[in-house]
């Protein structure tokens, strides 16, 4: 007997890539809901990008005090109350949050609170605090996000042993943190507590800190982050963690040298599993990749009716990810001709101190992919601006096809360059050549020049260095 | 001799009859590929553009910027190869002579005919040896670069030696449009230095006019691959990095010594992305006189039938339960039993407006979707070629892409069959009005348990309540009811639709 249906189209976790896509599908005249079991805004909001930028952001202006006497501002740094800082980051969390619930209300969208659980192909059941009802849709999107996960030798409940969130939001300073995994949340943590006053160690199991970055860009950090004061063991693995009563002992292997790092805290990053506990993904079948839901290039999983985007859907694990694959997966359904999410570039940044910035192919990426390129490089220590603004530690780096003149990959390390990023990827989503984009004409003096210094030193022309 | 095809005025939506040109991409001479940009069309609610169906080279305009067209009224001629004069004439001539090309098949009847365009507008090519530009009083100025102009005019402005501050611009966001070239250059006495028609050479023409991303054309050149023989996927029609590497990689398993023909590729649809940009309200007032007019002009007669959809029921419980990535419904096993009894019941797989009768070989039936403010009907096209899973998946991408305004022109129309089902509301039965000019509709009650006698025997059973409403100007009752009793024996042993 056919039913008929709640909704045209139902989204399952209101993170970036579920509010996104729940929004794109109202517009487009689909009638809409967002099951949503905890916050709006997801991880990203609530417990993720934003909260953590906000703290540092308050590292930073640390620093800049700390640096103040240098250019004759004679300030003194008297003390950091963790706490307030704590405060900020929350109440930019639940703002943002509360504006997502204002862009759904606005877009007509129906959020559902509860947990969500599909019950067979179009139908979902949410358990919610006033019960349990089954919806019917013919498109249902999984948009669940992922979670950090914890090593097992480490106990959740143990006070010294934080999440992520409770990195985020810490009563008091750790006096000394060791952080297992130096990939972009790690190395963000590092950065921040180094900051605020704490001892820290970074154990990283590759040869090098941030080992999905280009080399040259992991060395340039991994040494900016030594002259901090932060400590990097590298091609080390956690081995066990004990606690104590006045500190607690990581004990870490390097080859077959053990040694033993005293702790306060010990925060773990070594990467995300995907939220699909008590979805019923197993009942229908659903073809998973690792844990990670396997889609096509619009999202579409094997299963009638049932998409998954974001972070459950695979890495990369980056909130814009999840908002483009929300978006193409909805306008594809709807029938609206989009570019799969897949073909479209990702940068992708680390909001440290330096920051880092990078998009495309890294060079031994671009050697592994048999291409034919050059590299341009270009000091910030030969920037202006940067120079200007005691700024000076940083470099472009570009990797530039010879045979088309397409930018295969671009990389940055240095004050902002998370804002500047954007320009190589309008480039290379354009498809521009490094002609065109030695034709753009940068403005004098600024930091982004050196982005298109480096491409000019692709080709051995570069004008300032 | 060439191969000619014309450029028609499209219908973007039921409503549409006719739109107004509001800017050309081409003149005469320009290569296009397929789907190339031709020309900007207004109606009262949308400003769009209409596509060429195949590559070539454009030999004539049609009609000017801001002559109304009727849809079907003929825009462009487009050839693929060298096409003389008497050719292009002979071609348009055969169209309507006027410069309307036969209504396409979902124009409707009452299309007005294409004002008489053709001759006075058509752009005749320009000598072979063109002169030189004369300078004129219109080339004074300064430098012109800053005036807004089409593509094509800024071109051909500065191949006769026009500055553009000396034209009026009229065009859309005040851009100097071709015609406001034509008009300038009537006043001084000047002949536009329009491009004379060229052959289109495939492989070897000169693709510098090709629109591709900068690093697409680089890599064509290297790779020796002529952006003309890419596709252009990109934005705005641009040949993508993809698209020359997908050219390249076709030359490479295509024999290497042989030259490849030099047809230009044309898509394997002329229906390419007709974008419905219908709103509802516009679409509740056309079905209220749809419905009024079927009503009144129809002379309905009805036909119901019980059928037991036990079997029916448990082949769909089989087809889920073995395969997760279909969900059929009742819905769409009944969509295929119609299909599959209308291939022996042409009379029903019919259109008529009136006058003519046309039956048809393929069913493409039309399913009630009811959105927000009215219902729609978009059509599943040859549902008879389809399996039930395939169906499945037809219709809800259908039923989806009809609430988001994003039907094809043939998913829109050509409905020879329809189907409204009202089932999932719990309703019984009811009557439904023709969706014409099909001829026949049926109405499906909800599946529910009820008496039946088996064998002599009181039972149960599930059973829906089908009725069939027909055209009794072309539909008489027998083949009605030959229709209803091969669509209950489909439903209640539905192993026949494997037949
Ligand atoms: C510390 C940290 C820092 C980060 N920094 C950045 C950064 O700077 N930049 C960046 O791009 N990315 C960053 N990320 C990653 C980013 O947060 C994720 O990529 C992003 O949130 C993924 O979005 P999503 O929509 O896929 O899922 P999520 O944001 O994880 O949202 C999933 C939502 O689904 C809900 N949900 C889950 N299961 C159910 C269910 N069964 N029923 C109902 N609701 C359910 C959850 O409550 C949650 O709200 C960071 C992550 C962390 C942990």
């Amino acid at each position: 007997m056919s039913k008929v249906n709640d909704y045209d189209l139902m989204v399952i976790g209101g993170g970036p890539g579920g509010y996104s896509a729940a929004i794109r599908s109202s517009q487009l005249g689909l009638k809409t809901a967002l099951i949503e079991k905890a916050e709006l805004g997801g991880v990203c909001l609530n417990w993720g990008c934003i909260p953590t930028k906000a703290l540092l952001h308050c590292a930073e202006l640390v620093n800049d005090i700390r640096s103040a006497s240098k250019y004759g501002i004679d300030v003194t740094l008297n003390s950091i109350d963790i706490a307030l800082m704590v405060g900020h980051s929350r109440n930019t969390a639940s703002r943002l949050s509360s504006g997502v619930a204002y862009l759904i209300k606005k877009n007509g969208i129906d959020v559902i609170e509860g947990s969500a659980a599909l019950k067979e192909p179009c139908v979902v059941t949410v358990s919610g605090a006033t019960g349990e009802r089954d919806y019917r849709s013919p498109h249902i999107v999984v948009a669940t996000g992922a979670t950090l996960r914890n090593l097992p030798d480490l106990d959740p409940q143990s006070p010294r042993v934080w999440s992520a969130r409770d990195a985020m939001t810490p009563d008091a300073n750790p006096g000394s943190l060791v952080v297992i995994g130096a990939g972009a949340i790690g190395v963000e943590f590092a950065s921040f507590y180094a900051d605020v006053g704490a001892s820290v160690t970074l154990v990283e199991a590759a040869d090098r800190i941030l080992p999905t970055e280009d080399p040259e860009i992991s060395a340039r950090m991994q040494k900016a982050l030594k002259s901090r004061g932060i400590t990097c063991h590298t091609s080390t693995f956690f081995d066990s963690f004990t606690d104590g009563a006045d500190q607690g002992v990581v004990q870490v292997r390097s080859g077959d040298t053990v040694s033993d790092i005293a702790c306060d805290r010990v925060l773990v990053a070594v990467g995300v599993s995907a939220n699909t506990d008590g979805l019923g993904l197993d009942s229908l079948g659903v073809a998973l990749d690792r844990g990670f839901i396997q889609t096509d290039a619009h999202g579409a999983t094997n299963v009638a009716g049932l998409y998954a985007i974001g972070d459950v859907a695979g890495a990369p694990w980056l909130a814009h990810k999840a908002v483009h694959e929300g978006v193409v997966c909805i306008e594809h359904l709807a029938g609206v001709d989009a570019k799969p999410a897949g073909e479209r570039l990702i940068p992708g940044c680390i909001y440290a101190r330096p920051q880092v910035a990078s998009i495309g192919l890294t060079e031994p990426a671009a050697r592994e992919a048999g291409r034919n390129f050059s590299v341009g490089r270009f000091d910030l220590q030969a920037n202006g601006k940067a120079l200007a603004s005691g700024h000076g530690d940083g470099m472009v780096k570009v990797i530039l096809d010879d045979d088309t003149g397409e930018i295969l990959g671009a990389h940055m390390i240095g004050y902002g360059v998370s804002e500047q990023i954007q320009g190589y990827a309008i480039a290379m989503g354009a498809e521009l050549t490094n002609k065109e984009f030695e034709e753009v004409v940068f403005p004098h003096p600024t930091q982004s020049e050196a982005m298109h210094e480096a491409v000019l030193d692709a080709e051995g022309i570069a004008l300032n260095q | 001799m060439a191969t000619l095809s014309a450029v028609v005025m499209p219908k973007w939506g039921m409503e549409m009859t006719e739109g107004e040109l509001a800017e050309w991409h081409v003149a005469v001479g320009d290569q296009l590929a397929a789907n190339a940009d031709v020309v900007d069309v207004e109606t009262a609610k949308i400003v769009n553009t209409v596509t060429a169906s195949a590559a070539g080279t454009v030999v004539r305009l049609c009609a000017s910027v801001g002559d109304v067209v009727p849809v079907g009224g003929l825009l462009a001629v487009v050839a693929d190869g060298a096409a003389d004069e008497a050719e292009i004439d002979a071609f348009v001539g055969g169209l309507g002579g006027s410069g309307a090309a036969p209504a396409p098949e979902e124009a409707p009847a009452n299309a007005a005919p294409a004002p008489a365009t053709a001759s006075d507008t058509t752009t005749a090519p320009a000598p072979a040896a063109a002169p030189a530009p004369t300078t004129s009083k219109l080339s004074e100025g300064p430098d012109d670069s800053d005036v807004p102009a089409s593509p094509v005019a800024r071109r051909i402005a500065a191949k006769s030696g026009i500055n553009l501050h000396n034209v009026t611009a009229s065009g859309r966001h005040g851009r100097v449009s071709l015609d406001d070239l034509r008009q300038a250059a009537a006043g001084a006495n000047l002949d536009l230095q329009l491009p004379a028609a060229r052959e289109f050479d495939g492989h070897s023409a000169d693709d510098s006019e090709v629109n591709a991303t900068p690093v697409a054309r680089r890599l064509a050149a290297k790779l020796g691959v002529n952006l003309n023989d890419c596709r252009n996927t990109g934005r705005h029609g641009r040949v993508s990095k993809a698209d020359v590497e997908a050219a390249a990689a076709k030359r490479g398993t295509a024999a290497p010594a042989a030259a490849p023909a030099s047809a230009p590729a044309t898509t394997p649809s002329s229906r390419v992305d007709d974008v419905s940009q219908q709103t509802l309200a516009g679409a509740r007032k056309t079905i209220a006189r749809v419905v009024a007019k079927a009503k009144q002009e129809v002379p309905h007669f009805r036909v119901n039938i019980d059928v037991n959809v036990d079997e029916a029921m448990a082949l769909r419980r089989m087809l889920n339960a073995r395969r997760s990535d279909v969900k059929v419904s009742l819905n769409d096993i009944l969509i295929r039993a119609c299909a599959s009894a209308l291939e022996n019941h042409p009379r029903l797989n019919a259109r008529f407006d009136g006058e003519t009768l046309e039956q048809h070989s393929q069913a493409h039936i039309a399913s009630a979707v009811a959105a927000e403010n009215g219902v729609l009907m978009p059509v599943l096209r040859d549902a008879g070629s389809l399996g039930l899973a395939a169906t499945s998946t037809a219709m809800r991408d259908l039923a989806t892409r009809a609430k988001t305004g994003r039907l094809a022109m043939d998913e829109m129309d050509g409905a020879t069959f329809s189907i409204s089902n009202l089932g999932m509301f719990g309703i019984d039965s009811f009557d439904a009005i023709i969706n014409q000019p099909a001829v026949a509709i049926l109405a499906v009650g909800a599946a529910e348990q009820r008496p039946i006698v088996r064998d002599g025997e009181l039972t149960s059973g599930l059973i829906m309540k089908l009725s069939l409403s027909s055209d009794h100007r072309v539909v008489d009752g027998a083949d009605a009811a030959q229709f209803l009793a091969e669509l209950k024996a489909l439903l209640e042993t539905p192993a026949m639709m494997l037949g």
